[in-house]
């Protein structure tokens, strides 16, 4: 088997959230939260088939929206700041292909009564090109969402 | 240093070995050959090192610095197609302090009796430790002695 040549981007995202970092971090360390948050639509479910928020742990994920193929992710934790730092690379599969692998910065700054997240992804499409839109896409999607958690988890919704 | 920054940024290096896409291959995937010219630096001293090479396995290194600080190198593997590609993350740490995360691919092509390999790495810098020219750098030399060592296998030096 060979292998397509890889291309690589990155792109940055950064949201204003109406909560504290401890907050906007928890949206991030909880995967009960992560599964409502992280699916870009309501047609998408997140289900975790492991989990494992620690330095050198990984999840395991499953992206599943009827009558699509499955999307598997793995997602490794290799840098964790409590309330501010969040580094990981994950892997993204359909079947037998590997499309994408990403590292992700997640930095979280006090912002008067709420916070800045900015959110890096350096990206590497693999057996499937421009995999670069498909996450902007969907991490824009996810980011808006985590947005609306974090302002009912703020306001005692979820907290 | 208690302001907490990234600075994000990636290279890529290409090098053409005199050596099928096999032999380059067999001497990232062999925990030996992977050993010396990777892990086993003379200025670094001993080094624990470990290589589990599948998907979802781990590499480690880690020793003493020639400033006497320890440093640690943390790798997943994310993918492999034998002969053909690699994907990889890791951590350094030096000193107990984290200084980069990054994520590399890389890749093998056949080229004529050789061997081109393109190593790319994007990578996320932490609090001024280190920056993406010093990785480059790092990387380039690194790949400097895979060179050596396939030689050295094949008994032309």
């Amino acid at each position: 088997m060979s292998a397509a040549p890889a291309s690589h981007e990155s792109f940055t995202l950064t949201r204003q959230m109406a909560a504290p970092p401890a907050v906007v971090f928890r949206a991030w360390a909880d995967p009960a939260a992560r599964t409502v948050w992280s699916a870009p639509s309501a047609a998408v479910e997140i289900v975790y088939d492991a989990a494992d928020f620690r330095l050198g742990g990984c999840d395991v994920v499953r992206c599943v929206e009827p009558d699509m193929p499955v999307f598997a992710a793995e997602v490794c934790y290799h840098d964790i700041v409590e309330d501010r730092r969040i580094i990981f690379a994950e892997s993204v599969s359909r079947g037998d292909e590997r499309m994408a692998a990403a590292l992700i910065s997640v930095e979280i700054v006090a912002e008067g009564e709420g916070s800045t997240l900015t959110v890096t992804l350096q990206l590497v499409s693999l057996d499937i090109e421009g995999m670069g839109s498909n996450y902007r896409l969907g991490w824009t999607a996810a980011l808006d969402n985590l947005q609306i958690w974090v302002n009912e988890a703020g306001a005692g919704g979820r907290a | 240093m208690s302001e907490r920054k990234i600075i994000h940024g990636g290279f890529s290096i290409d090098r053409c070995f005199d050596f099928t896409p096999q032999a380059v291959f067999a001497a990232w995937s062999d925990p030996a050959a992977k050993y010396r010219w990777f892990a086993n630096v003379d200025r670094f001293g001993e080094i624990d090192y470990a290589l589990d090479f599948r998907v979802g396995g781990h590499e480690t290194a880690s020793g003493i610095a020639p400033d006497g600080r320890r440093f640690t190198n943390d790798t997943r593997i994310h993918d492999i197609i034998v002969n053909a590609r690699l994907v990889f993350s890791y951590r350094m740490t030096l000193g107990g302090v984290p200084i980069s995360v990054s994520l590399t691919t890389v890749t093998f092509e056949a080229d004529g009796a050789g061997t081109r390999v393109t190593y790319a790495e994007q990578g996320a810098f932490l609090d001024g430790y280190d920056g993406v020219a010093e990785r480059e750098g790092g990387c380039a030399w690194m790949l400097g002695r895979l060179g050596k060592e396939l030689l050295r296998v094949s008994g032309s030096s």
